[in-house]
Protein backbone atom coordinates (compact mmCIF):
# COMPACT_ATOMS: atom_id res chain seq x y z
CA UNK A 1 0.00 0.00 0.00
CA UNK A 2 1.13 3.36 -0.84
CA UNK A 3 1.99 6.59 1.51
CA UNK A 4 -0.60 8.35 -0.11
CA UNK A 5 -3.16 5.72 0.51
CA UNK A 6 -2.89 5.16 4.11
CA UNK A 7 -2.91 8.78 4.89
CA UNK A 8 -6.27 9.30 3.25
CA UNK A 9 -8.01 6.60 5.14
CA UNK A 10 -6.51 7.92 8.34
CA UNK A 11 -7.82 11.42 8.10
CA UNK A 12 -11.18 11.16 6.58
CA UNK A 13 -12.81 14.27 5.11
CA UNK A 14 -11.34 17.68 6.42
CA UNK A 15 -14.23 18.96 9.03
CA UNK A 16 -13.56 22.81 7.63
CA UNK A 17 -14.39 21.44 4.05
CA UNK A 18 -17.20 19.46 5.55
CA UNK A 19 -18.56 22.45 7.27
CA UNK A 20 -17.78 24.94 4.22
CA UNK A 21 -19.82 22.65 2.03
CA UNK A 22 -23.08 22.78 4.15
CA UNK A 23 -22.67 26.44 4.40
CA UNK A 24 -22.32 26.53 0.58
CA UNK A 25 -25.31 24.50 -0.03
CA UNK A 26 -27.59 26.79 2.24
CA UNK A 27 -30.43 28.45 1.19
CA UNK A 28 -29.25 32.16 1.28
CA UNK A 29 -32.02 33.33 3.57
CA UNK A 30 -31.08 30.96 6.40
CA UNK A 31 -27.51 32.23 5.45
CA UNK A 32 -28.25 35.63 6.26
CA UNK A 33 -30.31 34.36 9.51
CA UNK A 34 -26.85 32.99 10.77
CA UNK A 35 -24.81 36.01 9.67
CA UNK A 36 -26.96 37.89 11.49
CA UNK A 37 -27.06 35.86 14.44
CA UNK A 38 -23.40 35.70 14.40
CA UNK A 39 -22.94 39.30 14.16
CA UNK A 40 -25.18 39.85 17.01
CA UNK A 41 -23.91 37.38 19.53
CA UNK A 42 -20.25 38.26 18.82
CA UNK A 43 -21.32 41.96 19.75
CA UNK A 44 -23.17 41.16 22.63
CA UNK A 45 -20.35 38.70 23.71
CA UNK A 46 -17.30 41.15 23.26
CA UNK B 1 -11.62 23.83 -1.83
CA UNK B 2 -12.39 26.85 0.94
CA UNK B 3 -9.55 28.94 -0.85
CA UNK B 4 -10.53 28.25 -3.97
CA UNK B 5 -14.47 29.09 -3.11
CA UNK B 6 -13.41 32.06 -1.46
CA UNK B 7 -10.86 33.13 -4.11
CA UNK B 8 -13.78 33.61 -6.43
CA UNK B 9 -16.23 35.46 -4.65
CA UNK B 10 -13.86 37.71 -2.66
CA UNK B 11 -12.64 40.33 -5.83
CA UNK B 12 -16.79 40.99 -6.49
CA UNK B 13 -17.34 41.48 -2.80
CA UNK B 14 -13.97 43.51 -2.31
CA UNK B 15 -15.47 45.99 -5.13
CA UNK B 16 -18.99 45.91 -3.08
CA UNK B 17 -16.82 47.60 -0.34
CA UNK B 18 -14.84 49.87 -2.66
CA UNK B 19 -17.91 51.35 -4.43
CA UNK B 20 -19.69 51.85 -0.44
CA UNK B 21 -16.94 53.33 0.80
CA UNK B 22 -17.06 55.46 -2.45
CA UNK B 23 -20.48 56.44 -2.43
CA UNK B 24 -19.80 57.02 1.18
CA UNK B 25 -16.56 59.63 0.99
CA UNK B 26 -18.62 60.89 -2.55
CA UNK B 27 -22.10 62.21 -0.49
CA UNK B 28 -20.33 63.88 2.08
CA UNK B 29 -18.81 65.94 -1.00
CA UNK B 30 -22.29 66.15 -3.14
CA UNK B 31 -24.57 65.97 -0.58
CA UNK B 32 -26.81 63.74 -1.81
CA UNK B 33 -27.89 60.44 -0.28
CA UNK B 34 -24.90 57.96 -0.17
CA UNK B 35 -27.99 54.58 -1.09
CA UNK B 36 -28.83 57.09 -3.95
CA UNK B 37 -25.14 56.79 -4.54
CA UNK B 38 -24.05 53.34 -4.33
CA UNK B 39 -27.00 52.24 -6.69
CA UNK B 40 -26.10 55.29 -9.25
CA UNK B 41 -22.45 53.87 -8.94
CA UNK B 42 -22.91 50.34 -9.59
CA UNK B 43 -25.18 51.48 -12.55
CA UNK B 44 -22.79 53.83 -13.96
CA UNK B 45 -20.12 50.40 -13.74
CA UNK B 46 -22.41 48.00 -14.77
CA UNK B 47 -23.44 49.98 -17.96
CA UNK B 48 -19.94 52.19 -19.12
CA UNK B 49 -17.27 49.96 -18.38
CA UNK B 50 -18.87 46.87 -17.40
CA UNK B 51 -18.60 44.07 -14.37
CA UNK B 52 -15.65 42.07 -14.79
CA UNK B 53 -15.99 37.91 -14.67
CA UNK B 54 -13.52 37.90 -12.19
CA UNK B 55 -16.20 40.00 -9.78
CA UNK B 56 -19.61 38.82 -10.76
CA UNK B 57 -19.70 35.32 -7.86
CA UNK B 58 -18.75 38.35 -5.66
CA UNK B 59 -21.20 40.95 -6.89
CA UNK B 60 -24.32 38.89 -6.90
CA UNK B 61 -23.75 38.26 -2.95
CA UNK B 62 -25.50 41.47 -2.85
CA UNK B 63 -28.67 40.28 -1.95
CA UNK B 64 -27.42 38.12 1.20
CA UNK B 65 -26.18 41.49 2.50
CA UNK B 66 -29.26 42.93 1.83
CA UNK B 67 -31.19 40.47 4.25
CA UNK B 68 -28.39 40.08 6.71
CA UNK B 69 -28.77 43.83 7.25
CA UNK B 70 -32.68 43.54 7.52
CA UNK B 71 -31.72 40.74 10.18
CA UNK B 72 -29.78 43.35 12.06
CA UNK B 73 -32.17 45.70 11.83
CA UNK B 74 -34.60 43.89 13.88
CA UNK B 75 -32.62 45.35 16.61
CA UNK B 76 -33.83 48.77 15.80
CA UNK B 77 -37.39 48.50 15.25
CA UNK B 78 -39.96 50.06 18.13
CA UNK B 79 -41.91 46.98 18.55
CA UNK B 80 -43.99 49.00 20.68
CA UNK B 81 -44.58 51.68 17.74
CA UNK B 82 -45.30 48.46 15.61
CA UNK B 83 -47.72 46.81 17.62
CA UNK B 84 -49.78 49.71 18.17
CA UNK B 85 -50.17 50.17 14.24
CA UNK B 86 -50.54 46.43 13.23
CA UNK B 87 -53.84 45.63 12.90
CA UNK B 88 -54.23 48.97 10.18
CA UNK B 89 -51.17 48.16 8.75
CA UNK B 90 -51.84 44.51 7.88
CA UNK B 91 -55.16 45.73 6.81
CA UNK B 92 -53.13 47.36 4.04
CA UNK B 93 -50.92 45.11 3.25
CA UNK B 94 -53.31 42.28 2.61
CA UNK B 95 -55.74 44.63 0.87
CA UNK B 96 -53.57 46.24 -1.27
CA UNK B 97 -51.59 43.04 -1.95
CA UNK B 98 -55.23 41.26 -3.58
CA UNK B 99 -56.35 43.91 -4.75
CA UNK B 100 -52.88 44.03 -6.68
CA UNK B 101 -53.11 41.04 -7.68
CA UNK B 102 -56.46 41.05 -8.73
CA UNK B 103 -55.41 44.44 -10.95
CA UNK B 104 -52.66 42.86 -12.74
CA UNK B 105 -54.41 39.91 -13.56
CA UNK B 106 -57.92 42.08 -15.33
CA UNK B 107 -55.72 44.43 -17.03
CA UNK B 108 -53.66 41.85 -18.12
CA UNK B 109 -56.24 39.55 -19.49
CA UNK B 110 -59.01 42.16 -20.26
CA UNK B 111 -57.50 44.99 -21.54
CA UNK B 112 -54.02 44.29 -23.05
CA UNK B 113 -54.77 40.44 -23.49
CA UNK B 114 -51.59 39.48 -23.19
CA UNK B 115 -51.07 35.46 -22.47
CA UNK B 116 -52.45 34.44 -18.63
CA UNK B 117 -49.19 32.84 -17.87
CA UNK B 118 -47.30 36.34 -18.72
CA UNK B 119 -49.77 38.05 -16.95
CA UNK B 120 -49.52 36.51 -13.79
CA UNK B 121 -45.86 36.37 -13.60
CA UNK B 122 -46.58 40.42 -13.70
CA UNK B 123 -49.31 40.02 -11.01
CA UNK B 124 -47.01 37.62 -8.67
CA UNK B 125 -44.07 40.09 -9.41
CA UNK B 126 -45.34 43.23 -8.88
CA UNK B 127 -47.73 42.55 -6.12
CA UNK B 128 -45.25 40.35 -3.93
CA UNK B 129 -41.82 40.69 -4.34
CA UNK B 130 -40.34 41.03 -8.08
CA UNK B 131 -37.85 38.55 -9.57
CA UNK B 132 -38.21 36.14 -6.41
CA UNK B 133 -41.97 36.33 -7.09
CA UNK B 134 -42.03 34.91 -10.58
CA UNK B 135 -38.99 32.80 -10.10
CA UNK B 136 -41.42 31.52 -7.36
CA UNK B 137 -44.48 31.12 -9.05
CA UNK B 138 -43.11 30.19 -12.92
CA UNK B 139 -42.94 26.51 -12.14
CA UNK B 140 -47.00 26.34 -10.99
CA UNK B 141 -47.91 29.11 -13.52
CA UNK B 142 -46.07 26.53 -16.03
CA UNK B 143 -44.81 29.95 -17.97
CA UNK B 144 -42.47 29.40 -20.96
CA UNK B 145 -38.59 30.82 -20.75
CA UNK B 146 -39.01 33.85 -22.44
CA UNK B 147 -42.39 34.79 -20.28
CA UNK B 148 -40.44 35.26 -17.42
CA UNK B 149 -37.46 36.87 -18.98
CA UNK B 150 -40.02 39.49 -20.59
CA UNK B 151 -41.69 39.63 -16.75
CA UNK B 152 -38.18 40.06 -14.97
CA UNK B 153 -37.22 42.82 -17.14
CA UNK B 154 -40.31 44.39 -16.85
CA UNK B 155 -39.91 44.14 -13.45
CA UNK B 156 -36.82 45.00 -12.97
CA UNK B 157 -37.20 48.50 -14.65
CA UNK B 158 -40.24 49.80 -13.06
CA UNK B 159 -37.51 49.25 -9.79
CA UNK B 160 -34.97 51.20 -11.26
CA UNK B 161 -37.59 54.22 -12.85
CA UNK B 162 -39.56 53.98 -8.78
CA UNK B 163 -36.53 54.05 -6.73
CA UNK B 164 -35.82 57.48 -8.41
CA UNK B 165 -39.11 58.90 -8.56
CA UNK B 166 -40.40 57.61 -5.20
CA UNK B 167 -37.86 59.98 -2.91
CA UNK B 168 -38.36 62.88 -4.71
CA UNK B 169 -42.66 62.63 -4.77
CA UNK B 170 -41.99 61.91 -1.23
CA UNK B 171 -39.90 65.42 -0.68
CA UNK B 172 -42.53 67.42 -2.93
CA UNK B 173 -45.45 66.54 -1.24
CA UNK B 174 -43.87 66.54 2.58
CA UNK B 175 -44.22 62.98 3.31
CA UNK B 176 -43.96 61.83 6.88
CA UNK B 177 -41.84 59.42 7.56
CA UNK B 178 -44.45 56.86 8.48
CA UNK B 179 -46.37 57.77 4.98
CA UNK B 180 -44.08 57.52 3.24
CA UNK B 181 -42.20 54.27 4.37
CA UNK B 182 -45.70 52.29 4.80
CA UNK B 183 -46.68 54.16 0.97
CA UNK B 184 -42.97 52.68 -0.14
CA UNK B 185 -43.75 49.17 1.39
CA UNK B 186 -46.72 48.90 -0.38
CA UNK B 187 -46.67 50.16 -3.57
CA UNK B 188 -43.23 49.96 -4.79
CA UNK B 189 -41.88 46.74 -6.19
CA UNK B 190 -39.12 44.52 -5.29
CA UNK B 191 -37.59 44.61 -1.37
CA UNK B 192 -33.70 45.97 -2.25
CA UNK B 193 -35.09 49.02 -3.89
CA UNK B 194 -38.11 49.67 -1.54
CA UNK B 195 -35.55 49.85 1.63
CA UNK B 196 -33.34 52.04 -0.61
CA UNK B 197 -36.14 54.73 -1.41
CA UNK B 198 -37.19 53.85 2.11
CA UNK B 199 -33.80 55.05 4.14
CA UNK B 200 -32.47 57.29 1.43
CA UNK B 201 -35.98 59.21 2.69
CA UNK B 202 -35.13 58.91 6.20
CA UNK B 203 -34.21 56.12 8.64
CA UNK B 204 -37.60 55.83 10.23
CA UNK B 205 -39.15 55.74 6.59
CA UNK B 206 -36.46 53.11 5.52
CA UNK B 207 -37.72 51.05 8.95
CA UNK B 208 -41.51 51.54 7.83
CA UNK B 209 -40.66 50.68 4.25
CA UNK B 210 -38.74 47.38 5.40
CA UNK B 211 -41.50 46.49 7.58
CA UNK B 212 -44.34 47.11 5.39
CA UNK B 213 -42.20 44.90 2.74
CA UNK B 214 -41.28 42.45 4.58
CA UNK B 215 -45.44 42.07 5.16
CA UNK B 216 -46.01 41.47 1.58
CA UNK B 217 -43.18 39.05 1.03
CA UNK B 218 -44.35 36.27 3.42
CA UNK B 219 -47.30 36.49 1.61
CA UNK B 220 -44.96 34.52 -1.67
CA UNK B 221 -45.74 30.85 -0.46
CA UNK B 222 -49.56 31.18 0.04
CA UNK B 223 -49.54 33.32 -3.61
CA UNK B 224 -47.23 30.57 -5.26
CA UNK B 225 -49.49 27.43 -3.88
CA UNK B 226 -52.70 29.32 -5.27
CA UNK B 227 -51.66 30.11 -8.68
CA UNK B 228 -50.08 26.07 -8.97
CA UNK B 229 -53.25 25.08 -7.57
CA UNK B 230 -55.19 27.27 -9.93
CA UNK B 231 -53.51 26.66 -13.02
CA UNK B 232 -53.06 22.68 -12.11
CA UNK B 233 -57.19 22.52 -12.11
CA UNK B 234 -56.94 24.90 -15.68
CA UNK B 235 -54.73 22.28 -17.17
CA UNK B 236 -56.54 19.10 -15.37
CA UNK B 237 -53.40 18.10 -13.75
CA UNK B 238 -53.60 16.53 -9.68
CA UNK B 239 -53.61 20.26 -8.05
CA UNK B 240 -53.48 18.34 -4.46
CA UNK B 241 -49.46 17.65 -5.15
CA UNK B 242 -48.53 21.42 -6.14
CA UNK B 243 -50.76 22.36 -2.92
CA UNK B 244 -48.78 20.66 -0.14
CA UNK B 245 -47.74 22.69 3.17
CA UNK B 246 -44.26 21.79 1.97
CA UNK B 247 -43.84 23.79 -0.69
CA UNK B 248 -45.75 26.79 0.88
CA UNK B 249 -42.52 26.69 3.48
CA UNK B 250 -40.07 25.99 0.59
CA UNK B 251 -41.00 29.67 -0.55
CA UNK B 252 -41.43 31.09 2.66
CA UNK B 253 -38.32 34.16 3.07
CA UNK B 254 -36.98 32.64 5.85
CA UNK B 255 -34.51 35.72 6.92
CA UNK B 256 -37.99 37.28 7.95
CA UNK B 257 -38.08 34.69 10.52
CA UNK B 258 -34.18 36.37 11.58
CA UNK B 259 -35.68 39.75 11.50
CA UNK B 260 -38.66 38.57 13.78
CA UNK B 261 -36.54 37.04 16.74
CA UNK B 262 -33.49 39.86 16.66
CA UNK B 263 -36.98 42.44 17.13
CA UNK B 264 -38.25 40.12 20.05
CA UNK B 265 -34.84 40.43 21.30
CA UNK B 266 -34.14 43.96 21.49
CA UNK B 267 -37.86 44.44 22.44
CA UNK B 268 -36.75 42.40 25.54
CA UNK B 269 -34.35 44.78 26.97
CA UNK B 270 -31.78 41.89 26.49
CA UNK B 271 -29.85 44.07 23.77
CA UNK B 272 -27.84 47.65 25.41
CA UNK B 273 -29.07 51.10 23.48
CA UNK B 274 -25.04 50.84 22.49
CA UNK B 275 -25.08 47.64 21.12
CA UNK B 276 -28.16 48.90 19.05
CA UNK B 277 -26.34 51.76 17.71
CA UNK B 278 -23.52 49.66 17.13
CA UNK B 279 -25.73 47.06 14.97
CA UNK B 280 -27.00 50.28 13.53
CA UNK B 281 -23.94 51.42 12.06
CA UNK B 282 -23.29 47.72 10.68
CA UNK B 283 -26.80 47.06 8.42
CA UNK B 284 -26.48 50.82 7.60
CA UNK B 285 -22.76 49.75 6.00
CA UNK B 286 -24.25 46.17 5.34
CA UNK B 287 -27.08 48.32 3.05
CA UNK B 288 -24.60 50.31 1.45
CA UNK B 289 -22.59 47.82 0.02
CA UNK B 290 -25.93 45.89 -0.87
CA UNK B 291 -27.17 49.19 -2.90
CA UNK B 292 -23.66 49.16 -4.95
CA UNK B 293 -23.95 45.52 -6.00
CA UNK B 294 -28.21 46.19 -6.81
CA UNK B 295 -27.08 49.06 -9.38
CA UNK B 296 -24.85 46.38 -11.21
CA UNK B 297 -27.69 44.07 -11.55
CA UNK B 298 -29.54 47.17 -13.38
CA UNK B 299 -28.31 46.38 -17.41
CA UNK B 300 -29.82 49.26 -19.20
CA UNK B 301 -28.97 47.27 -22.40
CA UNK B 302 -31.81 44.34 -20.96
CA UNK B 303 -34.23 46.89 -19.45
CA UNK B 304 -35.04 47.55 -23.38
CA UNK B 305 -36.17 43.93 -24.26
CA UNK B 306 -39.50 44.26 -22.20
CA UNK B 307 -42.44 44.26 -24.49
CA UNK B 308 -44.43 47.67 -24.75
CA UNK B 309 -48.16 45.60 -23.41
CA UNK B 310 -46.40 43.95 -20.47
CA UNK B 311 -44.71 47.28 -19.34
CA UNK B 312 -47.97 49.32 -19.89
CA UNK B 313 -49.77 46.78 -17.92
CA UNK B 314 -47.21 47.13 -14.77
CA UNK B 315 -47.05 51.11 -15.57
CA UNK B 316 -51.08 50.88 -15.04
CA UNK B 317 -51.23 48.84 -12.16
CA UNK B 318 -48.13 50.76 -10.73
CA UNK B 319 -50.50 53.95 -11.55
CA UNK B 320 -53.69 52.71 -9.79
CA UNK B 321 -52.23 51.36 -6.67
CA UNK B 322 -49.60 53.94 -5.66
CA UNK B 323 -52.13 56.59 -6.00
CA UNK B 324 -54.84 54.37 -3.68
CA UNK B 325 -52.14 53.17 -1.27
CA UNK B 326 -50.62 56.69 -1.03
CA UNK B 327 -54.00 57.75 -0.10
CA UNK B 328 -54.87 55.04 2.73
CA UNK B 329 -51.52 55.36 4.17
CA UNK B 330 -52.85 59.64 4.24
CA UNK B 331 -55.97 58.56 5.71
CA UNK B 332 -54.56 55.91 8.42
CA UNK B 333 -51.17 57.67 9.62
CA UNK B 334 -50.84 61.03 7.89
Amino acid sequence: MSNEDTSNTAVGPNPLNLAFDRWTALDRDWKAVILGTLVLSVVLVS
Amino acid sequence: MIARNTARVAPGVAVLVAGAAVAHVLSTVVGVNRLILAVGLGVVVANSVGTPEWAEDGLATHKLWLETGIVLMGARIAVDQLLSVRLSLLVLVVGFLGFSLLFVELVARNVFEIPDRLGSLLAAGYSICGVSAIVAVSSGVRAKSEQIAYAVATILLFDAVTLAVYPTIGRLLDLSDIVFGVWSGISMVSTGPVVAAGFAYSEQAGQWATITKLGRNVFIGVVAVLYAVYYARRDSDDASAAASWRSLWEQFPTFVLGFVAVAAVASAGLIPSAIVSLLERGYQWLFLVAFVGLGTSIEIRNLRNTGVQPLLVVLASLLTVSGLSLLASLLVFG
